[in-house]
Order: structure tokens, then sequence, then C-alpha cells
């Protein structure tokens, strides 16, 4: 038996992280019903409709987001 | 870096995926379209992006650059949704309308497509009217031998699929059976080479702006592959063994060679160039994309990275 692998979850720092911010998408692409959230990479419908079009800083204020959901959903 | 997108016309958005799922360009003229539909098991995640920026609008219409699973695996979903009118590259007509899976690539690859219709064809030398903009239908061989991009003349914008990426194209998968596909994929990026192109939309990664570098990237690669084709052939084993991970996350180091043996790409890959039992293949794979950063062995399972 194997305990399920966490996800290969992409990590960056939006405060101090190279230009540009990368893409969160790690191809898990699943809408988690609860929250509203992607499954792979913790952003809502309008975050990834809107991220290729977003400037850089608001690349980061979507990252500020995802990390703070993170470390909510890890309690 | 630059923001190369805020240059999009008002009409066009881009949802950037990852690499199972190809990118969707969306069109929201005075009618709607949708270029290609992402992978299967996207599906609807793909529908609510569109539903998310459509609100009550349809989707008037979907088409598809080629019948690659990561291209056209959310066409069953987005027409069950919308019943959207839905155009697919006239070479592929046959098989889609028999769903002959082998004739389409879904079985050789081992990869899933939901079967789906289609209301007309496409073929290069057509025009398309996407997002109030006028787009010529172009033939872009060498990924796939029936692959169409779109160029937009006034906007300058191509939409170019797997036949060109920032970083590379997608594995010129012709070779691999032995047909012709260096030719091709030199004679495609000399096309685009000839166009004034201001904006690449690719098939996966960023939109980006710098189309020479691109370009050279490209040329250069393909002289690399194209010197010594069983790169092409290592190349296309390491990218269907990374599909597999994206879609399933882990597997079993055991399970690496029954799945490269179940996928008559890799057989014939391996017939014709790599000329390796199926477990050293797989052994071989694995150490591949650990060596990338693209997979971490862990105990006995490979992982997704």
């Amino acid at each position: 038996m194997h305990a399920p692998a966490p996800l290969a979850l992409i990590l960056y720092d939006p405060i101090n992280g190279a230009a540009p911010a990368p893409s969160p998408c790690i191809s898990v692409c699943r809408m988690m019903q609860a929250t509203g959230f992607c499954e792979g990479c913790q952003r809502d419908l309008d975050e990834i409709t809107r991220w290729s079009s977003a400037t850089d800083t608001d690349k980061r204020h979507i990252w500020r987001a995802i990390n703070q959901r993170r470390s909510a959903s890890n309690g | 870096m630059a923001s190369c997108v805020a240059t999009l016309p008002a009409s066009m958005q881009v949802f950037e995926r990852g690499w199972l799922s190809s990118n969707n360009v969306l069109f929201t003229g005075s009618s709607t379209a949708l270029v290609d539909s992402g992978y299967l098991t996207h599906a609807a995640q793909t529908v609510a992006l569109v539903e998310h920026v459509l609100g009550t609008r349809p989707l008037d219409l979907l088409l598809n650059t080629h019948l690659h699973s990561d291209h056209c695996g959310g066409n069953a979903a987005l027409q069950q949704r919308y019943g959207c009118r839905t155009l697919i590259p006239a070479a592929e007509a046959a098989y889609v309308r028999d769903w002959d899976q082998t004739g389409l690539s879904f079985a050789a690859t081992g990869q899933q497509c939901a079967r789906f219709g289609f209301d007309a064809t496409l073929q290069p030398g057509q025009q398309i009217e996407l997002g109030d903009l006028q787009w010529q239908v172009l033939g872009a061989p060498g990924h796939d031998p029936h692959s169409l991009i779109l160029y937009c003349p006034a906007e300058a914008i191509l939409i170019s699929a797997d036949a060109l990426w920032e970083h590379g194209f997608g594995v010129i998968f012709p070779e691999l059976e032995g047909e012709s596909g260096f030719a091709e994929t030199h004679a495609t990026l000399a096309l685009i080479a000839a166009l004034d192109v201001r904006l690449v939309i690719p098939g996966h990664g960023a939109p980006f702006t710098d189309v020479d570098a691109a370009l050279q990237r490209a040329f250069s690669r393909l002289a690399y592959l194209s010197a010594e084709p069983v790169r092409n052939a290592q190349n296309a084993v390491k990218v269907l063994l990374k599909f597999l991970l994206l879609e399933r996350q882990q597997i079993a180091l055991k399970e690496v060679a029954p799945l490269l043996q179940a996928m008559p790409l890799f057989n014939a890959s391996n017939r014709r160039y790599l000329h390796m039992p199926t477990e050293a293949a797989a052994t071989w794979a694995v150490q591949q994309l650990v060596k990338a950063g693209a997979a971490e062995v862990i105990d006995d399972r490979v992982l997704n990275r």
C-alpha cells in the first residue's frame, strides 16, 4: 500500500521570485466544487482565464492568493 | 519581460493550459468560437473556463488545429454542453466519421479521447472569420501531417499549434513510423518565417513575441534531431512517458515497461531506432526524465515533477 504522493506543486515567492512569474499549472486541471479552486494550481476560474493576459504584477497577486490558500488548506 | 498578450484584440482570449492540455483560444466577437479543447481528463474544467467567460452566450463554433488527444479531448464535452458547430482538418474527416482510433493517433500513443462528430472541414488555403477578424488556414505538416495553423494578417498573430513553441516544437511523429517529417517541419518553419508575425499563440506555453529567436531555436533543434534520427525517437519516448505521468501523476516502476509496450508508437520507435529490450528502454526513459527534473523516483514509484 502506498500513501498518495503529494502533488508536484510549483513553488514561487511572489515578492522575491524572478520575473516572469511562472504558471502554477501542473496539469491536474480539476475544479473542486467545495472551494471553487483548481485542485492542481489552487486558482479560481477567473484567475485561470485571465492568467495569459495578466501583467507580471497581477500574476504575483495571484501567486500570493495561491500561497495563502495552500497554507490555509494545510491547517 | 514583455507582457505581450496585453496587445491581443479585445475579441480574443487565450487560456494558457499546461502540457497535458493544449492552450485554448476563445473568440468573442459577433459570434463565439474556440480553437482546440484540451485533454479528455480536463474536459470539465475546459467547459467551465469557456462558460466563465461566455456567461449566458453560447459557444457557436469549435475548431481543431489537429486531432491529437491534448487538442481535441474536450470536443465531446463542449459539443454536449453547447451543440457547437465543429470544424476539423479535412484530412482526418474519414477517421473521425468512422471513429478509427488507429487512423487517429489515440491508439498509437495510448492516450484517451471521447468520440465527437463534426459538421464541416478545414483545409489549407481557406479563410475563416473568428472574433470578427479574418484568419488564413495554413498547412503545417511535421509534428502531425495534417496539422493546421491560423494566421491573422491584419493583427500579425499566428496560432501555431505544435508547429512552433517558444522553445521548440512537438515531437515529429511521422519519422517514428518511417515516414517523412523532418523535411515537412523545415518547410513549415520556413513558411512561418516568411509571415509578418508579432505574436505567436503556441499550442503549449505562454504566448510570445520574439518570433525570430523562437524560429532560430526551432531550426537549430530540427538540425540536431534530423542529423541523428534516433534523437527524435529518444525524445518521443521521453515525451510519451511524461504524458502518461502527467495524466496519472505517479506510476509504479514495474508498470512503466508494460505501459510503453502497449503503445504501438513506442514499439515502432524501438524497432526502428532504439533497439532496446523494453525493460531497458523503460529504465532509460525514467532516468532521462529524472535527469531533466521532470520526474522523481521514490521507493518503487516514479512521480511527476
